[in-house]
């Protein structure tokens, strides 16, 4: 059983070798059992026919000893060719036996003898090749021609040779019919059970591809979900900061607003009399506030930004007094310096579409960095028509900027030079605001600057042009 | 139609002391003729009680117990006060702020901190009519 076990575990035992080895231990069996059998009915026979017992016990032993040998080999050893050729062999010899025993006294017996090649002929056939079928008949044939020339043969001998070929044909024939038939319909069945298999297997396949996608979708629900959830903090933080901002503004308004009003106020006489010294230094106290204001104003201005909230209100411009303005302001912050500040502006400047408050606020940004940077020397503020544009530009003979720093002047808390930022001030916001705030009027911003030499910030604003395509100044229209 | 200025009388709700104090020296530098501090739209309520007329009246939007836009419903419910202006006076100039008080039905907008060279030039236009709008 263990050898059936480990040829099945090789998966080269098919069915038809199953069989034959099923059938051929069954007549292995049964053959042993028969020989017993009839050895036994002459042992209770003994008395009334000794002779046969005594000639027939040899051949019956041979049986018996064959069959059982064949037998254990097939079932112990699992050699189903030596098995079957032994049992066969088994089957000749004890015929041959049988006819050598027989041949004198008993001539029934050995007339019959011969007769069983016809039975042994179809089972060789059942059990082994055609062509061996053929050498073991042929053999048991020549035997008993042999035997015929020998010891006299008769037409029993070539009946039973007769019959024997005829046997022998006919079973060939129907052994390999009833295996090619057998053969065909395991195939048929092998090929349906290896579909079904198949068929199984891509639906075992089928099943697995859906859970990994079952799987997969939940892993991209999960992280769509944790994706949202990160958006929601980032939206929540930048809310708070909206609001920190906002909570920031209005905390520092309220004091600034006493601050700066009760010192103009004061400098203005409107408490009692005052000496211009005290108008002075109240006039510091009022510059610090205005300062402070203009720091919260750049931080609510960032984050208007952030949030999409600036708004510039644009409407038809004339730039004269507002450049007259700025440069009045840019004279008080350079006092103390040995400073030339010049304006050059046509008279004849167009109108341009922007918002007032935001071109002072990038103006006043531009010369106060000009004058925080620039101990010696000169400022420039310039207007000139460029184009459809008015360009305006602050020049100045300052520390400069050094190339590698030069993608540092927009960005936001970036200031070019950290050492400097110390000892000049400022939050770094002015340029990114004044940068957002000019495109946002339509212009450009850009700057030319040379480390040592000084520094030069351009930025456009559109000239207004009336319904008609007109565009104005000062003189009145000019086409 | 418009009161002048020496005969306006304003009333500022301000939660503040020192702003308080502050706007109500700059009323009396622009010239206002009658001026008068409520810490709170509670003291508001009472003070017009006894004031049959009120031509401006300067709110404060951030206070503790009630808001400057609550303050502003009580106000334009009550119809005798139809002529008043009510003006937010306020630290709090974020773009949603203004557009809020906008919304609201304030009639001008001054933010904190003043602007001293224009502060009764403001008054006055607010008090012609003008919607003044002019967060700083």
């Amino acid at each position: 059983m263990a050898n059936a076990h480990s040829l099945e575990a090789k998966g080269e035992m098919d069915f038809i070798s199953r069989q034959r080895r099923e059938h051929l231990l069954a007549l292995q069996k049964g053959t042993a059992i028969g020989a017993a059998a009839i050895l036994l009915i002459l042992g209770i026979a003994y008395r009334t026919a000794p002779q046969v017992m005594i000639k027939l016990l040899s051949p019956l032993l041979l049986l018996i000893g064959g069959s059982l040998a064949s037998h254990y080999l097939l079932r112990e050893r699992g050699n189903y060719l030596l098995a079957s050729r032994l049992y066969i062999l088994t089957a000749l010899v004890t015929m041959a036996l049988m006819m050598l025993v027989a041949r004198l006294q008993e001539p029934a017996l050995r007339n019959i003898a011969p007769f069983s090649l016809v039975l042994i002929a179809p089972v060789t056939a059942l059990f082994l090749s055609s062509e061996e079928t053929y050498i073991y008949v042929a053999a048991g044939l020549l035997w008993v021609f042999l035997f015929a020339f020998k010891w006299g043969g008769n037409m029993y001998d070539f009946a039973a040779a007769l019959l024997t070929m005829a046997s022998t044909a006919v079973a060939i024939f129907s052994a390999g019919n009833l295996y090619q038939m057998a053969d065909w319909a395991m195939q048929s069945y092998r090929r349906s059970e290896e579909r079904a298999d198949e068929l199984w297997q891509s639906q075992e396949s089928l099943r697995k591809a859906l859970a990994k996608q079952d799987w997969l979708n939940e892993q991209l629900r999960i992280s769509n979900l944790s994706l949202e959830q990160a958006r929601e903090a980032a939206e929540e933080a930048n809310r708070l900061k909206t609001q920190f901002v906002a909570n920031m503004s209005h905390e520092l308004r309220t004091p600034l607003n006493s601050i700066i009003n009760f010192t103009r106020i004061v400098m203005g006489g409107y408490a009692g009399p005052i000496t211009e010294e005290q108008i002075t230094y109240l006039d510091y106290v009022r510059y610090a506030g205005e300062h402070l204001l203009g720091l919260i104003n750049d931080i609510l201005d960032l984050a208007k930004i952030e949030a999409g909230k600036l708004e510039v209100h644009v409407a038809p411009l004339d730039l004269h007094p507002l450049l007259d303005g700025v440069m009045s302001t840019t004279v008080g912050l350079t006092r103390d310096k040995a400073l030339e500040l010049r304006k050059l502006v046509p008279h004849d400047l167009p109108l341009v579409l922007a918002d007032e408050k935001r071109v002072r606020q990038v103006l006043l940004n531009l010369l106060s960095n000009a004058a925080k940077f620039t101990d010696a020397g000169s400022i420039t503020l310039r207007a000139e028509v460029d184009g459809d544009f008015v360009r305006l530009s602050v020049a100045d003979t300052g520390i400069g900027i050094a190339p590698e720093h030069f993608d540092r002047v927009f960005e936001e808390f970036r200031q070019v030079d950290e050492r400097v930022a110390r000892r000049i001030g400022g939050t770094g916001l002015g340029m990114p605001i004044s940068k957002k705030l000019v495109e946002m009027q339509g212009g450009e911003m850009w700057f030319e600057s040379e480390l040592g030499s000084g520094s030069t910030f351009y930025f456009t604003l559109p000239i207004y042009h009336d319904a008609d395509g007109g565009v104005h100044n000062e003189g009145g229209i000019t086409s | 139609m418009s009161t002048p200025i020496e005969e306006a009388v304003v009333v500022v709700v301000e939660d503040d002391p020192l702003n308080a104090i502050l706007i109500r020296k700059l009323l009396q530098i622009a010239g206002v003729g009658q001026s008068l501090i409520c810490e709170s739209g509670e003291e508001l309520r009472e003070a017009l009680t006894a004031l049959p007329r009120v031509d401006l009246i300067l709110l404060d939007l951030r206070m503790p117990d009630e808001d400057g836009y609550t303050v502003l419903r009580t106000l334009r419910a009550m119809p005798e006060r139809a002529e008043t202006k009510i003006v937010a006076a306020t630290a709090n100039v974020m773009p949603d702020d203004i557009l809020h008080a906008e919304e609201a039905g304030f009639d001008g907008f001054m933010g904190k901190p003043f602007d001293f060279d224009r502060f009764r030039s403001q008054i006055i236009r607010i008090l012609q009519g003008e919607r003044v709008w002019e967060p700083r």
